[in-house]
């Protein structure tokens, strides 16, 4: 409990730093981005949580849309017994709608189509006793993502994204639901690349 | 009579005159126009639903394309898709979409921000089609096919270069011919592929979801 309040705490320390810095001239069109975070995913259907780094680059054509590109690079899944996923990369690639504010707090929703590098194992009586590895396929994947990116000082900000990737993993062996809702944090820099604000 | 007849003539030039000058304004309005909002180029990422094939099975997919206006009311869409339907669990089959459409736009006004725009559409599309049964033993058959397609769909502008697209078209593929069908072994279900002679028809109704981003003008406006 102590731990969580001291990490909560630490949180609003920085966001209370970032937006003591805050500059509302931040967001605007020419603005390039890119972040590297850790995700956390449950697969409702599959009951695992998986872990990745991930890593995203983003250009705002106008103050209030962006064009965006994710990379998910699969860790590995958490505490369980019976090992489902080998890999799961995923590429994503779409655009954003930021709702304008007057500070560096940039919330916004977006839309990326993606595919997925998939590969697990599966359960066959016939092949083994033990979990065989299947072929690793490429899946389409359908996601949305809502969250913010909190822009404090001129080259960096803190982003939060929630998102919902709907997809399933086909093979001859296995069909498998890949639909997942993830949350991703990290720090990310920025930088004007039209060199004038707007 | 003479001076009746003069008349009818005379209401037949002005009638003629009328008409040339008619013809003239619209030609010049068309050119405005065409020079206006002709050569727009836009990118975009899509998600497509493919339903009714022959797999009675849903179908997702994820893609990419790109548009170029070619006037007021006529926009061209480029477009790429990789579709992956799960036949009933019996197996799943991979199709790779690739082609254009034209869009004819039902607004007097299209793409106004905040508005919805409406259009049919027509195109061509080129189909890898690939089958896959989980049974054991047997074989996966693969096709080639060219499609038409026709449907309808919307714009919804957000802003005057950002815009979500969702159509609806129903694509016919005419190629080689990829049988299917569910077996059964006593009470164990599984899917036959069989690859047979001639031509075969099949169609499905792709239901797809679009972001574009007006990037800029490949001619005209600036």
């Amino acid at each position: 409990m102590g731990k969580k309040v001291s990490i909560s705490f630490m949180f609003f320390m920085l966001c209370g730093y970032f937006a003591g810095a805050q500059d509302s001239t931040i967001v605007h069109k020419g603005l390039l981005r890119t972040a590297g975070t850790f995700a956390f995913g449950t697969m409702p259907e599959n009951n695992i949580t998986n872990a990745y780094l991930t890593g995203n680059i983003e250009y705002y054509a106008e103050k209030k849309i962006s064009v965006r590109g994710d990379v998910y690079y699969f860790l590995n899944s958490l505490k369980q017994n019976n090992p489902l996923l080998n890999k799961n990369d995923a590429l994503y690639f779409g655009a954003f709608y930021h709702i304008p504010t007057h500070s560096g707090f940039d919330p916004l929703i977006g839309l990326q189509p993606g595919i997925s590098y998939t590969q697990m194992f599966y359960n066959s009586i016939e092949v083994s006793p033990n979990p065989v590895l299947d072929v690793a396929t490429i899946c389409p994947l359908f996601s949305t993502v809502v969250g913010f990116n909190f822009f404090g000082e001129k080259w960096f900000h803190i982003q939060i994204n929630v998102r919902y990737t709907v997809g399933e993993h086909l093979t001859a062996a296995d069909e498998t639901n890949i639909s997942e809702l993830s949350f991703n944090f990290g720090l990310g820099f920025n930088l004007n690349v039209l060199g004038k604000k707007k | 009579m003479v001076k009746v007849h003069k008349v009818l003539k005379l209401k037949h030039l002005v009638f003629f005159i009328n008409f040339l000058l008619f013809t003239f304004i619209c030609n010049a309005q068309t050119k405005k126009d065409s020079a206006s909002y002709g050569g727009q180029f836009s990118l975009g990422m899509r998600n497509t639903l493919s339903v009714f094939t022959d797999a009675q099975s849903v179908g997702m997919g994820s893609g990419g394309e790109f548009r170029i206006r070619l006037d007021k009311l006529i926009n061209t869409e480029w477009f790429a898709d990789y579709i992956s339907t799960d036949i009933q669990g019996l197996g799943y089959r991979r199709d790779a979409h690739i082609g254009w459409s034209v869009l004819f736009y039902l607004s007097k006004n299209p793409l106004t921000v905040g508005k919805v725009t409406f259009y049919l559409l027509a195109g061509h599309c080129f189909d890898y089609t690939k089958v896959y049964s989980v049974y054991p033993g047997v074989a996966s058959a693969q096709r080639w096919s060219s499609a038409v397609q026709g449907g309808m769909g919307i714009h919804w502008n957000l802003t005057k270069k950002l815009d979500i697209s969702l159509l609806s078209q129903y694509m016919l593929h005419l190629g080689t011919n990829v049988i299917t069908s569910i077996d059964n072994i006593g009470s164990y279900q599984y899917l036959s592929i069989t690859q047979g002679p001639g031509l075969s028809r099949e169609g499905h109704l792709l239901t797809t979801l679009t972001v574009n981003y007006e990037i800029g003008n490949l001619w005209g406006r600036k």
